[in-house]
C-alpha cells in the first residue's frame, strides 16, 4: 500500500522531497541484516535515522498518506535521537516528544510505555483526545496478549470513548470490537456487553458501518439477547459469498461453532469438508484439529484421537498436535 | 476506439511518465548509500522495512 502511495500520492511525494527514502526488503540480502540491526518487529515499520544511522523516530504500520506524512514531517522537524528525546522529555515534557516516544515504543512492542506516553500527550493536548485514546486502546489491544494491561484499565479507556462527545459511531464500533476481542481472550466475554449495546445503537442506519455491524450483531445475539439460534443465523448471514467451498472460511465457521458450543454436528461436517478441500498439509492439519475439538465436544473422544493422529502425521513438526493427542487420549481413559 | 481519442490518450500517458520521472528521484541502492546522501544533503533517511507478503 505504501509503495503504491509513493508512486502516486502527492502528499507523500512532497515529503519525499525533504527526506530520503530507503526501501528495505527484510527478507533479502543486506535487508535481513538491517532489520535485525534495528530490531524490527513487524511490517511495515518505518524508522527515521540521521546520517550516522541513529534512530530519531519510528512507527509501525502504514496509517494512510496524511498521517504518514504528518509522522515523517514531525520526525524531520525534531532530528534528535530517541535517547536525547527521552532526556529532554524528563526535563520538559511536550506533546510532540510524548507522541514521538509513544510511536517509537509501539514499534518496539513496548506497549506499556506507548500507553504511558500517549496518556501524557492526551493530558497536554485535550483537543486531540479522540486520536490519543484510539492509540491507547490499540496499544492495549496488542499488549493484552502479553497481559500487559488489566481489564479495568481497558474498561477505563473504553468508557472514555463511549462517554466522549468527540466519538463517532465508528469509534464506538472499533472500541466494542476491541473490547470484545480482549474480553474473550481473557475468558470474560460478558464484560463486552455494554460496549456492544452502545455500538449497535450508535451504528444503526449508518451505511458505511453495515458490514462491521453485521459482524457485531452475532455477538449481540450471543451475549446480549442470549439467543444461540439467532446468533447462528446471523453468523451464517455474515459469512462471505462462496464460504462453503473455501477451506479457511469453513474452518472459521466451524471454530466459531466450537467456541460457542453451537451447531456442533454440522460444524464437524463442515470442518471435515474444509480439511478435504485444503491443499497444504499444514492447512489440512489445522482444520482437522478443529474437527477433532468438535468431535471431542460431541462426546466421541475415540474419534477425536483418530483425527488428531492424522494432524500429527500431516504436521509432525508442530508440538501442539502432540499435546492435543495427549490431551484427548487422557480424556479417553 | 476513436483514433483522435487514442492519440490524445497516448500523449497523456507519455506526459504522465515524464512527470513521474521528473518527480521521483532514484532510490539509493543500499543503506550506506542512503546515509551518505543524507549527510551530503543534510537530510534524514526514512527506512521502510517491508516484506513481500
Amino acid at each position: 500500500m505504501f509503495a503504491r502511495a509513493v508512486d502516486s500520492n502527492p502528499t507523500i511525494q512532497d515529503v519525499l522531497d525533504e527526506v530520503i527514502l530507503f526501501s528495505n526488503n527484510c527478507e533479502k540480502g543486506e535487508g535481513i541484516e538491517n532489520a535485525k540491526k534495528y530490531g524490527v518487529n513487524g511490517y511495515p515499520t518505518f524508522i527515521m535515522v540521521n546520517p550516522e544511522g541513529e534512530v530519531s523516530s519510528a512507527w509501525i504500520g502504514y496509517p494512510g498518506p496524511e498521517k504518514w506524512a504528518d509522522l515523517a514531517r514531525a520526525g524531520d522537524r525534531d532530528r534528535r535521537t530517541i535517547a536525547e528525546k527521552k532526556t529532554a522529555y524528563e526535563k520538559q515534557a511536550t506533546k510532540e516528544l510524548a507522541c514521538s516516544l509513544a510511536n517509537h515504543a509501539s514499534s518496539k512492542y513496548a506497549f506499556t510505555d506507548a500507553v504511558k506516553y500517549f496518556r501524557a500527550a492526551r493530558e497536554m493536548d485535550p483537543a486531540g483526545a479522540r486520536e490519543y485514546t484510539g492509540e491507547i486502546l490499540t496499544n492495549m489491544y496488542y499488549g493484552a496478549r502479553n497481559e500487559a494491561f488489566t481489564l479495568d484499565e481497558v474498561k477505563t479507556e473504553a468508557d472514555h470513548v463511549m462517554a466522549s462527545g468527540q466519538s463517532t459511531a465508528e469509534d464506538k464500533m472499533n472500541v466494542a470490537m476491541m473490547v470484545r476481542g480482549m474480553a474473550a481472550g481473557m475468558d470474560q466475554a460478558p464484560m463486552a456487553v455494554p460496549y456492544i449495546k452502545q455500538a449497535m445503537a450508535a451504528s444503526e442506519g449508518v451505511p458505511e458501518l453495515a458490514e462491521a455491524r453485521a459482524d457485531l450483531a452475532v455477538d449481540h445475539a450471543l451475549l446480549v439477547l442470549k439467543d444461540k439460534d439467532k446468533a447462528l443465523d446471523l453468523k451464517r448471514q455474515s459469512m462471505p459469498e462462496g464460504w462453503q467451498e473455501d477451506p479457511g472460511q469453513l474452518n472459521n465457521f466451524a471454530w466459531w461453532c466450537f467456541e460457542n458450543r453451537i451447531n456442533l454436528k454440522e460444524a464437524k461436517k463442515l470442518a471435515l469438508k474444509g480439511a478435504d478441500l485444503a491443499d497444504a498439509d499444514g492447512d489440512k492439519a489445522n482444520i482437522l484439529d478443529t474437527a477433532a475439538e468438535l468431535t471431542a465436544a460431541l462426546g466421541d473422544t475415540e474419534g477425536a484421537v483418530a483425527l488428531i493422529k492424522r494432524c500429527v502425521e500431516l504436521s509432525p513438526e508442530r508440538d501442539y498436535y502432540k499435546e492435543q493427542l495427549a490431551r484427548f487420549a487422557g480424556e479417553q481413559d | 476506439m476513436n483514433r483522435k481519442y487514442l492519440s490524445f490518450l497516448t500523449g497523456l500517458l507519455a506526459l504522465t511518465a515524464l512527470l513521474a520521472g521528473a518527480a521521483l528521484a532514484e532510490e539509493p541502492a543500499s543503506l550506506a548509500e542512503a546515509l551518505a546522501q543524507a549527510k551530503a544533503e543534510n537530510k534524514m533517511v526514512v527506512i521502510d522495512f517491508y516484506t513481500d507478503w
